[in-house]
């Protein structure tokens, strides 16, 4: 299936960002596979995060996305453990802007 | 007296050596040119097409008319293009020779010199090209020796080759007109532009606007295309839309997706294909995350085909 690039504003906290990709994900009836800061063509002060996202057939859409985030130097482990007892598993886990700053950024769904 | 002797021996053999690698350095700027290229065969000058040609078929080609015109004007247009190729890549071969010296903080006024005595060439530059080229000034070389310094060669002379392609390409595409709509002093001014085109300060002034403006786009790009500002009602009511969607495909009824594609501006009908419609919902879909009002109008749309509430 195709693979198709969505920017979303770094600057946004991780509720706001987990609805944009909630939003794209529904809307182009599609799935994100990976998010993480975007490092290239940045303009400096420019904070936009890169969600790649595999298009899936009409019908076949997963469960919504879920966003939890930490320091970047942070034990991310309470975190999965968490959320695999959810009945959840790790989509990506990779460093992004929240609220402007970076964080490591992990999905779950 | 022995020890003179065999100093001026080994003098003689390096300046020997130092000759056949003169030699040899000659031989690696390019091959030797045919002499079919290089020598006229009317009269064995250096220059294919010469001054003299020049002027006898601008003189013939005053009086002619029609197809002969025609087919004057092209002949000086294909020898004088012929003429500039030549300069062109003489030009550009010592360009990549010189690149060397470039790197090591020699003056950018060598450069200047060196690709003036290159298009100057000998008896090809006496030839026609300075016929015409009177009256127009000369290419200011007046370029900031630190700014050359920070592109490569290769990129200069990538630039100063599409400059040179755009320009030849539209005096191809003159020659199908007669040569009353196409004179050759129209193509004279083009012909003009083509020699200028492979020019050092063409292909750098090709180069920088061009990494302005393609920075100024991605920048442009980068700012419009950010998914932000979603609401929670936003995203219930795509999630809303795509099950409805879903289902419409499940029963294979596909009347009210149809209409709100429609509605949206997709030519889509009741024969099109399954995938022809589910490109067009995400093609739509695509547009609305960032494009607010267009999201506005889906919801709306949506409402009325039926597809949400």
């Amino acid at each position: 299936m195709e693979l198709n690039k969505q920017i979303v504003d770094g600057q946004q906290p991780l509720d706001a960002q987990e609805r944009a990709l909630n939003f794209t994900e529904q809307a182009t009836y599609a799935k994100v596979i990976s998010y993480a800061k975007n490092t290239g063509n940045a303009s400096t002060g420019a904070t936009p995060n890169v969600a790649i996202l595999q298009d899936v057939s009409v019908g076949q859409q997963p469960n919504p996305l879920h966003l939890e985030s930490l320091d970047v130097s942070g034990d991310a482990s309470p975190i999965i453990t968490t959320q695999l007892k959810a009945g959840k598993t790790v989509i990506f886990h990779d460093i992004a802007y929240v609220n402007g700053k970076d964080q490591m950024v992990l999905g779950f769904r | 007296m022995f020890i003179q002797l065999r100093a001026k021996l080994i003098g003689l053999i390096a300046l020997g050596g130092l000759l056949l690698l003169g030699g040899c350095a000659g031989r690696l700027e390019r091959p030797n040119i045919p002499k079919v290229i290089s020598e006229s065969p009317r009269n064995g000058k250096v220059g294919a097409y010469d001054l003299e040609a020049y002027k006898l078929d601008m003189l013939n080609y005053d009086k002619a008319t029609g197809s002969d015109a025609i087919r004057l004007r092209n002949k000086m247009i294909y020898g004088v293009m012929a003429e500039i190729d030549y300069l062109f890549y003489d030009y550009e071969t010592k360009l990549f020779l010189n690149e060397g010296s470039f790197k090591v903080g020699s003056d950018f006024l060598q450069l200047g010199l060196s690709a003036g005595s290159t298009i100057s060439n000998g008896a090809r530059g006496k030839t026609v090209l300075s016929a015409l080229l009177t009256g127009v000034t000369g290419s200011s070389l007046s370029v900031d020796k630190n700014f050359f310094r920070q592109q490569t060669v290769q990129a200069i002379s990538s630039a100063m080759e599409a400059n040179r392609d755009r320009i030849k390409t539209i005096i191809l595409q003159q020659l199908k007109q007669d040569s009353i709509n196409y004179p050759f002093e129209a193509a004279q001014s083009d012909l003009i532009k083509y020699f200028f085109a492979g020019t050092l300060s063409a292909g750098l002034q090709q180069r920088n606007p061009q990494s302005a403006t393609n920075a100024q786009v991605q920048q442009a790009e980068m700012n419009q295309v950010q998914v932000k500002n979603i609401s929670a009602g936003d995203v219930s009511q795509v999630t809303s839309m795509n099950q409805s969607v879903a289902k419409a495909f499940e029963s294979n009824d596909l009347s009210k997706v149809i209409a709100f594609l429609n509605a949206m501006g997709a030519v889509v009908d009741n024969t099109s294909a399954k995938e022809k419609i589910e490109a067009s919902l995400r093609d739509i879909g695509r547009k609305i995350t960032t494009d607010e009002a267009l999201r506005k109008k889906y919801y709306d749309e949506a409402k009325k085909a039926g597809l949400i509430q």
